[in-house]
């Protein structure tokens, strides 16, 4: 092809794309019917002075979505030279991954981000949420679900493979590396609708173009917030996760509304927003919805499998679920037991979790008490088929976090009939709310070794526990999706 | 005495100086080794059962402060240290926490003071906002009551007294006419200067933000030392503002956090800062902590070169618009230089020029440059001396510094402190300077608002003359004030 040709071929596209961008502005009337330059065409289509146009022309025309700071300059210049600049800042942003792939304006429906969901197996809480929740908002109404363009420049509609791998349930710890290039699909252009995030964007370049659409494209935006921990715990998360969190925050300061998973990470986000008055910011209206869980149902097979992989010699096992790291408090939970060892009880422990930042002297307390004979183990990559039926196996699971969003483990035990031991105040406090727990202040050694004690050896207490955690209310994902969706969407 | 030897006497000195806090009942013999001297001292912390205690023998046996894992793993050992295997674990945690420090020194107990952390003012030439404050404050507290400035070991595992070379940095600092030499030139401290200094039912003030290292043990001191922990709370940008900044500030600063977290009492510098240390503080519960105490001790406006007594008076000829700071994406000069460009096509006449260096962009594509291509009258200086920058306020019309997030914005405090009128955002610490006068404050974000004002400046010579006037009515706020209310604050925690 030469170069003439392909630069016809381009000319043609953004031809096209920008009578698509006029028929959705409702000008198509004002354009020219014959070809002019793109120039004159994006000058009779696009309001130059209004920011949400220009971030729709550059969006949709050069099929790249723009950052803040260009659509700031491009507005600033077209005072000065019309829509010479815009047509520039398009031809500039033209990328070959998207320059020739339709460009579709969606004006109806609730568009929601599910990129990193969307592209792995793995089942962490974010994930499991994102899934379990994007999937139902998908069935619910008109909703569309969408991913990035490698290297984060554009949002586009899921692969098949994406879409199969949203409504799977089986997930087996494994991600899956694609390029969306592989097979791509159309590039979605949000417009005067409602773009909905439920999960944590970890990428720079992503969240500088989402701050920009919640900033300037007049989509109304909204998302799930989990917890603050990376701000306020930060000293317990790894390297560049602040930093990465930090953007996440910066973007959605544009934000309308923001849905917590509990009252405390809304105690967190409430405290960002305060922070907001630094920069002149309003910042989104927050309302918690507390997570939901949901306990499968567990056959006889998959608990004898379950009960062959992690109970010891027929003793109770006491289950404490979670990666190790330090922020979960681990370290509690193993002096605790052998405090409770060396008085002479009979029990079996049994971390589940991936190893994590700073898990290293955890395992190697671990690996001290198991050479000292004492029958414990930690397990990582436990799917969900031996998981479930552990929950239900247990005695009682141990949780005594420093800080939780939400505090899985502690619902998942309870949604499996098994009592926890969990701290005293947050999101795990909220959970214990219904019934079935022990609170511990995770701060103090022996108030964590005193509730395990109450559960291996104080027969009254621990039937009623067990009573209350089986009466608790079900909290179902169909009951969550709603309120949530109604809240972002309204 | 050979060099292994060092660390051994080192590990005899701290573990002596420590016993009389831990176990005063407790016979000193001279002959004692440590071993024997470690025993005891561990029995005492077994009998009283107390983190203060432990901690305190940490340190001394470590030779390096503990981080709250460690702190959490040495409590669960305690009990067991009766037998030489227990005392052995616990030996080979303080080894641990000594392998990340910088050798074995001697320490010295100190109690009941006012310990104040001025590491980065000890150590560099540099004389920006934090510094400055650090510079005005401390000396003046030295002066009137009993303080003790420390630094920290350059592995940043324990605090040390300072230096006798670095003590003119902090009380009585003058800025170098050349720049400092490199580390590798600079004589080698010898290893017995350095005395580490172990606060024991102290205040500690954090006037600059700790380096991460001294953050994370910090937080441990803060919960289980007994001493009690100020700070100074200057902004939250990196974790607020993080879109304008590099991208790796938070990692660094929510280290601090997590010391801050622990502390009793934050003192921010103003309406803003005090809001986003507060809003912190209101995120805690989550996580059953408290948090600090959050107030208000609002910075002092002060010229650049306190030294130069300049007399306002109002310039003549073509209006100059000065412009001071980084070129920083969140000091929003794009704004001005946007608003001036209309401004110029709209046919008014006056020079914009800035001051400041290129930030951490780099001298790229910087938001002037177009201004410089158009050839309008306009003069980037840089960076510039204080008293050039004393004389360039002086001689402007007004200054303009519409900046997105600052948590005091001295550019606004410097110039109206040289009589000069500013145009500043609406809202956070400009709003807060600006109300005491002298100011036209609009949305930092809305260019047809910044182009008003400053219009409206150019136009309305008198409008100008007024606002100088205002000036002059401003109530003064002096550094002295700052350092008695901060030291009342520091007073109210101990």
């Amino acid at each position: 092809m030469t170069s003439a040709r392909r630069e016809r071929d381009v000319a043609a596209v953004l031809e096209d794309r920008t009578r698509a961008v006029a028929a959705v502005l409702g000008r198509t009337e004002q354009l020219p019917t014959r070809r002019t330059s793109l120039t004159a065409l994006l000058a009779q289509a696009v309001t130059l002075t209004s920011r949400a146009e220009v971030w729709l022309a550059l969006a949709a025309v050069s099929g790249v979505l723009p950052t803040d700071a260009t659509v700031t300059a491009v507005c600033r210049a077209a005072e000065f030279d019309g829509a010479r600049p815009l047509a520039e800042a398009i031809r500039a942003a033209l990328d070959p991954a998207t320059s020739t792939r339709p460009v579709r304006i969606v004006t109806d429906a609730v568009v929601i981000d599910v990129h990193n969901t969307a592209r792995t197996r793995l089942a962490t809480g974010i994930q499991r949420v994102a899934r379990e929740t994007a999937v139902r908002w998908a069935a619910e109404r008109d909703c569309l679900m969408v991913a990035w363009v490698d290297g984060f420049l554009a949002l586009r509609d899921l692969t098949a493979d994406e879409r199969s791998r949203m409504s799977g349930t089986a997930f087996d710890g494994q991600a899956v590396a694609v390029t969306d290039s592989d097979s791509p699909t159309d590039i979605v252009v949000p417009w005067r609708t409602t773009y909905v995030l439920p999960e944590l964007v970890a990428d720079r370049p992503r969240n500088q173009r989402i701050l920009a659409l919640a900033r300037w494209s007049g989509n109304r935006t909204g998302a799930i917030g989990f917890d603050c921990i990376p701000l306020t715990s930060g000293d317990t998360t790894d390297v560049g996760v602040p930093d990465f969190f930090a953007d996440h925050l910066a973007t959605i300061r544009h934000m309308q509304r923001l849905t917590t998973i509990s009252n405390a990470a809304a105690t967190e986000y409430r405290g960002w927003r305060e922070m907001l008055k630094g920069v002149g910011l309003p910042g989104p209206q927050i309302e918690p919805v507390l997570l939901p869980a949901e306990a499968p149902a567990v056959d006889d097979a998959a608990l004898e499998r379950a009960r062959r992989r992690f109970v010891v010699a027929g003793m109770p096992l006491v289950l404490c679920v979670g990666t190790n790291e330090p922020r979960k408090n681990h370290g509690a939970v193993l002096h605790a037991a052998r405090v409770l060892w060396r008085e002479g009880l009979t029990f079996s422990l049994t971390f589940i979790g991936g190893h994590s930042w700073r898990g290293a002297a955890f395992a190697r307390e671990v690996a001290e008490a198991q050479r000292d004979g004492l029958p414990v183990e930690s397990s990582s990559s436990v799917g969900d088929d031996l998981l479930w039926p552990a929950y239900r196996l247990a005695r009682c699971t141990v949780f005594p976090s420093f800080n939780e969003g939400y505090g899985l483990p502690v619902a998942e035990s309870l949604a499996a009939g098994t009592p926890a031991i969990t701290s005293g105040y947050g999101s795990m406090a909220e959970i214990a709310a219904d019934g079935g727990v022990l609170l511990v202040d995770p701060r103090d050694d022996v108030s964590v070794v005193d509730a395990l004690r109450t559960m291996l050896t104080d027969e009254e207490r621990y039937r009623s526990l067990r009573a209350e955690a089986a009466a608790r209310p079900v909290r179902t994902w169909d009951a969550y999706a709603r309120r949530t969706l109604e809240f972002l969407t309204a | 005495m050979t060099a292994a030897a060092v660390p051994a006497a080192a590990l005899n000195q701290r573990l002596e100086a420590v016993q009389p806090h831990l176990d005063p009942s407790g016979a000193s013999r001279p002959d004692q080794d440590a071993g024997t001297l470690l025993s005891a001292l561990l029995a005492a912390c077994r009998r009283s059962g107390s983190m203060r205690d432990l901690w305190l023998l940490l340190v001394a046996t470590a030779g390096a402060w503990p981080d709250e894992q460690q702190m959490r793993r040495a409590a669960r050992l305690v009990p067991d240290t009766g037998d030489a295997a227990g005392q052995l674990r616990f030996l080979d945690l303080a080894f641990g926490i000594a392998a990340d420090s910088d050798g074995g020194r001697e320490l010295d107990v100190v109690t009941g003071t006012v310990v104040v952390d001025v590491d980065f003012c000890a150590r560099h030439d540099v004389h920006t906002g934090i510094q400055r404050v650090v510079r005005e404050t401390v000396p003046r507290w030295a002066a009137t009551h009993d303080i003790l400035p420390v630094a920290w070991t350059d592995a940043y595992s324990s605090m040390r007294l300072l230096y006798e070379h670095e003590v003119p940095n902090v009380m009585a600092y003058q800025p170098r006419s050349s720049p400092p030499l490199p580390f590798s030139e600079r004589a080698e401290v010898a290893p017995a200067a350095t005395r580490l200094v172990v606060p024991l039912d102290c205040t500690i003030v954090l006037p600059e933000i700790p380096e991460p290292e001294a953050s994370d043990v910090y937080a441990a001191a803060a919960q289980w030392s007994g001493n009690r922990l100020v700070a100074v709370g200057y902004d939250m940008i990196p974790v607020v503002s993080a879109d304008l900044r590099p991208g790796w500030e938070a990692t660094r600063f929510v280290r601090y956090l997590g010391a801050v977290k622990h502390a009793d009492a934050v003192a921010g510098i103003s309406r803003s800062a005090t809001a986003e240390f507060a809003g912190f503080a209101r995120t805690l519960p989550a996580q059953g902590l408290r948090g600090p105490r959050v107030l208000e001790v609002f910075l002092p406006a002060s010229a650049p070169d306190q030294a130069a007594t300049t007399v306002p008076k109002p310039p003549t000829g073509r209006p100059v618009i000065v412009c001071v700071g980084t070129h920083d994406p969140h000091k929003n000069h794009g704004v001005l230089v946007h608003a001036a460009e209309r401004l110029w096509r709209q046919g008014l006449d006056f020079e914009l020029v800035f001051a400041g260096g290129p930030g951490f962009g780099g001298p790229h594509n910087l938001c002037y440059e177009p201004l410089l291509r158009a050839h309008r009258p306009v003069r980037v200086l840089g960076r510039i001396t204080d008293t050039e920058l004393t004389a360039l306020l002086a001689s402007a019309s007004f200054s303009v510094f519409l900046s997105l997030h600052e948590g005091y914005g001295l550019p606004v405090a410097e110039s109206l402190a040289c009589g000069t009128p500013v145009v500043t955002s609406n809202y956070g610490s400009l709003q807060e300077i600006a109300e005491g006068g002298g100011c036209v404050t609009v949305d930092p974000r809305d260019d047809d608002a910044a182009t008003a004002a400053i219009g409206d400046l150019v136009r309305h010579p008198e409008k100008v003359a007024a606002l100088r006037a205002e000036i002059v009515t401003r109530a003064p706020r002096t550094w002295d004030a700052y350092a008695a209310e901060l030291w009342q604050v520091v007073e109210e925690v101990s």
